[in-house]
């Protein structure tokens, strides 16, 4: 498992993270989501090492972080957000050179990754493009088959082709047991391939649950078309977005009948009653205060 | 030993290049020691025109150079010395600050070795090459004296060996402070500036000591004066143990470094 216990990192005075925790079962994909300097990057940088946290407790394995690291190194799997290798080296010599660092690779599971890929090892790295760094990124987390993942942003840059080939091969590796930490701010994605979520704001995490107990927690959207007038119902519930002719509120489920009766009494054309995206209950949590009530 | 073989075919031509940059630079030299040999009349009769301290400044001295190691000793290895340093000091920003700059140490962290191996086979590998372009220099000074000196002039083939001596120290040495301010600066661009600077600084603040006394304390900021080019050409002395100091304290700057590379954050 992977394991994040009251984390707390701080850049002299400049917050990273300041109270983060988490824990990831085997067989898990857990998706750390948040904007840019929530914290995200930040976290995953302690459990690779190349920060060392102020207070809290990060755990790989039964190993602690930093402090043991190099005792899981061989079963982890880490792509950073932005790659970058060797600008000279072709493709090819990386991947040997990648290779030298795992004695026991499996040559079928090496040939089989390279191929669902479509790795071009004939180029330079400094000639490919972002996507195509982004692959090669891709293989040299997985290659080894680790026992524990750590992606941050993983389909930045990745065309949907490669993002949907991402996500297969996590599928591949969750059925296998293993233990993946994946940030993202694409909540689609999120929403697509995690069992679970955290997200992070202002270096805390705000709200951490499954997919299914995030959307059910959420609020719903009345949208409401042509209403007249518009002052009593605002004053009761909360606005969120009137645009033309379709002013949009969002209530928690037990309003929504109080809400129809206030309706009634108001002239309208249409309506409807939607279940937000996860996009849009993300962006609840992150209005100021979270979700009002 | 498998980042000590990335390492070695990575900066294999690049040491060469310096390496034949340093060749040259004799080949250049050395061949004209006969002829200034022939005109030293001349030039003695212009040095006692000119301060003594500021002839000791630039390692001119009359006596040096009734030497033919000694007028290569003077110009030849001052030059050898600044070019010594600024090429271990690129070397060592090559290896070490170069993998924070692509950020490429951030590959290398996560794999299977631990901080130290990957520190220890990148400084090997430095060391190595830097041995290699020394021992080659003194190898090729050795030769060349031979050939262009030794048919018309005696010359001491001790003092050519501790020329060469010096070199490697002095390579060393500058290699091991970049290695440092690589490990602590996370950059390229800031770990040649340093290391620059300190070449220049070092070398030149050393030789104004004997301009300005109250520059006394620069003696002591520098490797310069304990592997004195004059004194080594006039007594046929080679500051062996000065030299090994230098490289032990090479050593140690090398362990420091390896020490701030297993504790420093990673902060690219």
């Amino acid at each position: 498992m992977i394991l994040v216990k009251n984390l707390r990192k701080y850049y002299g005075k400049t917050r990273g993270i300041e109270d983060i925790s988490f824990s990831i079962s085997p067989g898990e994909i857990y998706g750390l989501i948040g904007p840019n300097g929530a914290g995200k990057t930040t976290t995953i940088r302690v459990l690779t090492g190349f920060l060392r946290h102020d207070t809290g407790e990060a755990q790989i394995g039964e190993f602690s972080i930093p402090r043991e690291l190099g005792r899981v190194k061989n079963r982890l799997g880490y792509l950073p957000g932005e790659v970058n290798y060797y600008p000279a080296l072709r493709v090819k010599q990386f991947l040997e050179y990648n290779r030298s660092f795992y004695p026991f690779l499996d040559p079928q599971v090496e040939q089989q990754l390279a191929e669902e890929l479509q790795l071009d090892t004939s180029k330079r790295f400094k000639e490919l493009s972002m996507g195509n760094k982004k692959k090669v990124g891709i293989y040299q987390a997985l290659v080894h088959q680790p026992d524990f993942l750590v992606l941050d942003e993983p389909t930045n840059g990745l065309d949907p082709l490669l993002q949907q080939t991402l996500y297969s091969l996590l599928e591949r590796q969750r059925a296998k047991g293993c233990t993946i930490l994946f940030s993202s701010h694409n909540l689609a994605e999120v929403e697509r391939i995690c069992d679970r979520v955290g997200i992070v704001r202002k270096g805390k995490i705000v709200l951490e649950a499954s997919i299914e107990q995030l959307k059910k927690w959420s609020r719903r959207l009345v949208t409401v078309w042509d209403l007249h007038p518009i002052a009593p119902l605002q004053k009761e519930f909360d606005l969120v977005v009137q645009s033309g002719k379709q002013v949009v509120f969002s209530l928690p489920p037990e309003k929504i009948k109080t809400f129809l009766g206030r309706l009634a009494q108001c002239h309208f054309s249409d309506l409807s009653i939607r279940q937000p995206t996860l996009e849009e209950t993300f962006m609840e949590y992150y209005r100021e205060g979270g979700p009002q009530e | 030993m498998n980042v000590f073989r990335r390492e070695f075919s990575f900066q294999l031509r690049y040491t060469l290049i310096w390496t034949i940059v340093l060749l040259l630079w004799a080949l250049m030299f050395i061949p004209v020691t006969g002829q200034i040999m022939e005109e030293m009349d001349t030039i003695i009769q212009f040095f006692d025109k000119f301060p003594k301290a500021l002839l000791r400044t630039f390692n001119m001295d009359a006596e040096m150079f009734s030497k033919p190691e000694g007028v290569f000793g003077s110009e030849g290895m001052s030059f050898a010395y600044i070019l010594g340093g600024i090429f271990a000091s690129l070397l060592a920003g090559r290896v070490f600050a170069r993998e924070y700059e692509e950020k490429t140490i951030e590959y290398l962290l996560v794999k299977p070795l631990s901080r130290r191996s990957l520190f220890v086979q990148k400084a090997l590998c430095m060391v190595l090459f830097l041995l290699f372009s020394g021992v080659l220099f003194g190898g090729s000074i050795q030769l060349l004296f031979r050939a262009f000196i030794g048919p018309k002039y005696a010359f001491s083939t001790t003092v050519l060996l501790g020329f060469a001596l010096y070199e490697i120290v002095v390579m060393l040495f500058f290699g091991a402070i970049s290695a440092l301010v690589s490990v602590i600066a996370q950059s390229t661009t800031l770990n040649t500036a340093i290391s620059m600077a300190l070449v220049i600084f070092m070398y030149f603040g050393s030789t104004l000591v004997d301009l300005n006394p109250a520059l006394g304390w620069m003696r002591y900021a520098s490797i310069f004066p304990y592997i004195p080019l004059i004194d080594t050409v006039k007594n046929e002395q080679v500051f062996w143990a000065n030299s090994l100091w230098i490289a032990a304290l090479s050593g140690v700057i090398l362990l420091v470094a390896l020490r701030v590379f297993e504790k420093k954050e990673i902060r690219i």
